[in-house]
């Protein structure tokens, strides 16, 4: 969480060459920030917002001077910021109506959040180490923000009073407990190392794009594309950043399969984008 | 008003159509105990079975971890509110209650009893409610540092901690997966809301005062009975509520439902509080007078700090300096902390008991509840 950034700045690291995928993005949020005047403000908003979280922490704690190191795990995690690119992105992509209403906005908004306070909290709490490992001034204070920011998500997933939009973000938290959890790998299958991958770094993005196509009420076949767009999408980011794995699942077909359904999403200008982000995580240069 | 009670409710106490004839109750008494017991004995016992299927997993270690509480049960006080609640509020019509209004429907059903059943979301909401809690114990085991609860080895020091706060995370996240699934988004509010409580009171547990000025005393105990809300009453408050909800129940009854619950959780933590100073370690389950090794000013001190007002410095700087606990210890014995603690959590209790004797008719939940009541004052562990 850093002070009000101008949104070049927020996106998400990737690669030792990052201009070309900074600039995708700068171009996806000037795209629609050009449609909305609502939708420039969106990450801008969301920095803020997060920003203001930890003032709040700050507060609570009585300037704990750890908390910064706290939240590191977050604050320099790979996929920052991208959920609620993704969450903004298909908000636009999943529906025909170009000027929704404030009112509709604000979900979008929320959703937005939603996302970024669970992949936040995921990332804080996986780090907790044990007893032996680490101060027990920072295991307590790291179980305490991702709870806060886990319970904040859920009080905002309550105020959309939308049941399957928080059953869905509710299964993506113990999806990335799963694939979380510590396992002995030498005996994991590849269908389990699959459905690892899957649960790291899949499952969390495909649900935050078909929450945005729920919020637009689109229809089963919209919304079952930005759910594959997100599963692909997430899968093909990690696997950049990790090592060869087991998966036997390869970053180009990843892509190509996020591209193909695209297709059935309505031609608006963002869908353009859409193509040009999966390309950039395809681009060999990063 | 009891005269149409359904027979299941009657086959299960014997002496229920004495009682209901009787109206000073006195053959009641008697069968309190047995009442409460009997009376959502059934429902009980499906809760903790229900709660780790609703934890099935195929990693076999994150569902055991996640599972580890559910097997010694504890005290179950939070899902035998929730049915008790279930079952009083059906006793209001609830699921029969006309929408219209009865004078305008005409139309007559002599066979029409009332319920006094449990629906299968309330019985669903005392395991979800019974998964927030213990989420929030593993999550405190690792935050306190325990080693024991329950009478076995705590979940931090069982499988450590990334394993107790992943296996917290994953039985919160089962259990709003499931809370979804009641399709009821006044419910959802209400447990959404009381999630956020109990990570707000761990914050407020970091400290025994609040820094600004002024009278400090009288801050530090609206300061620890807001911690105590938030900490304990929240949930019981909120999940009666929900049980209300879920029963149909008009607005001011879930209201008063959400006060009793509300006092009745500050009562609870008032004991616990008192008892945390009683008694030794045996009795418990877990290590005693652990608030002052935590560094935690609860009732008891504050009482003690009323009267001796150098006790402050210790409460301000947690118990952190040498013979601060045991100083602390001394001046509750003199100023009698306890006892004044134990007063406190009656005078809630009182007021629990008032709210729902002047909105439920008197009938074997609401016998029970009251009962519970009793029981919160006067346990010893």
């Amino acid at each position: 969480m850093l002070t009000y950034v101008r949104p070049a700045r927020l996106m998400p690291r990737f690669g030792r060459n990052s201009s070309t995928w900074s600039s995708v993005l700068l171009r996806a949020v000037g795209v629609v920030s050009q449609e909305s005047k609502y939708h420039s403000d969106l990450l801008a908003t969301l920095s803020e917002e997060m920003e203001n979280l930890r003032s709040q922490l700050v507060q609570w704690t009585n300037s704990e001077p750890l908390l910064d190191t706290v939240i590191q795990p977050y604050t320099t995690s790979h996929a920052r910021f991208f959920h609620p690119l993704l969450v903004l992105l298909m908000s636009r992509a999943s529906t025909l109506d170009a000027t929704p209403s404030k009112q509709q906005y604000q979900r979008y908004k929320q959703l937005s959040r939603i996302t970024e306070l669970i992949h936040a909290a995921n990332a804080i709490h996986k780090s907790v180490q044990e007893h032996a490992k680490e101060a027990h001034s920072i295991t307590k204070l790291k179980v305490l923000v991702g709870d806060y920011l886990l319970g904040k998500a859920s009080v905002d997933l309550a105020s959309l009073k939308d049941n399957s939009i928080t059953e869905l973000m509710a299964s993506a938290i113990a999806n990335l407990i799963e694939g979380n959890f510590p396992q002995t790998r030498d005996t994991m299958s590849i269908e389990s190392e699959r459905r690892r991958l899957r649960l790291q770094s899949a499952f969390l993005p495909a649900k935050a794009c078909l929450c945005a196509s729920i919020l637009n009420r689109a229809s089963e076949h919209i919304s079952q594309a930005c759910f594959e767009y997100g599963l692909h999408l997430g899968t093909a980011m990690q696997l950049r950043q990790s090592n060869p794995d087991k998966t036997e699942i390869r970053l180009d077909d990843e892509v190509n399969r996020a591209k193909k359904v695209l297709s059935v999403l309505p031609d608006v200008e963002v869908k353009q984008t859409l193509y040009e982000i999966a390309d950039a995580i395809a681009a060999n240069d990063g | 008003m009891l005269r149409g009670v359904r027979n299941s409710v009657v086959r299960r106490s014997i002496h229920f159509s004495v009682c209901h004839n009787n109206t000073n109750n006195s053959p009641c008494v008697a069968q309190e105990k047995t009442e409460t017991a009997t009376l959502i004995r059934d429902d009980l016992k499906r809760v903790s079975p229900g709660m780790r299927r609703m934890l099935g997993c195929n990693l076999d270690h994150l569902q055991d971890a996640s599972t580890y509480y559910t097997l010694a049960q504890g005290k179950q006080l939070r899902p035998s509110l929730v049915l008790l609640v279930s079952r009083a509020v059906s006793l209001l019509n609830g699921i029969n209650r006309s929408v219209a209004s009865e004078r305008y429907i005409l139309d007559c059903n002599p066979a029409l009893l009332l319920d006094g059943d449990v629906l299968p979301s309330q019985l669903r909401l005392a395991q979800i409610t019974e998964m927030i809690h213990v989420a929030s114990l593993l999550h405190d085991d690792v935050i306190d540092l325990a080693t024991h609860r329950r009478g076995q080895v705590s979940g931090n020091i069982a499988f450590g901690n990334q394993q107790a706060v992943f296996a917290g995370d994953f039985i919160l996240a089962r259990a709003s997966t499931a809370m979804a699934r009641l399709r009821n988004t006044r419910v959802t509010e209400l447990l959404a809301t009381v999630i956020a409580d109990l990570i707000r009171g761990e914050f407020l547990q970091l400290r025994n005062v609040d820094e600004k000025g002024g009278d400090a005393l009288q801050a530090s105990f609206d300061y620890y009975l807001e911690k105590s809300y938030l900490k304990t009453a929240s949930l019981i408050s909120k999940s009666c509520m929900a049980a209300a909800v879920l029963g149909k129940a008009v607005p001011s009854i879930v209201q008063a439902i959400g006060e009793f619950g509300r006092c009745l959780g500050i009562a609870f933590q008032l004991v616990d509080d008192a008892l945390d100073f009683k008694s030794t370690d045996g009795d418990l389950g877990k290590p005693a007078n652990a608030d002052l090794k935590l560094g935690l000013a609860t009732a008891p001190v504050l009482f003690a700090w009323k009267q001796f007002p150098e006790l402050e410095s210790a409460v301000r700087s947690n118990f952190q300096s040498k013979g601060a606990i045991e100083q602390a210890r001394q001046y509750v014995r003199e100023a009698d902390g306890v006892r004044k603690t134990e007063a406190w959590a009656g005078q809630f209790i009182v007021k629990a008991k008032g709210l729902l004797s002047s909105h439920i008719p008197d009938s074997p939940p609401l016998q029970a509840l009251l009962d519970i009541c009793d029981r919160v004052i006067t346990r010893k562990k």
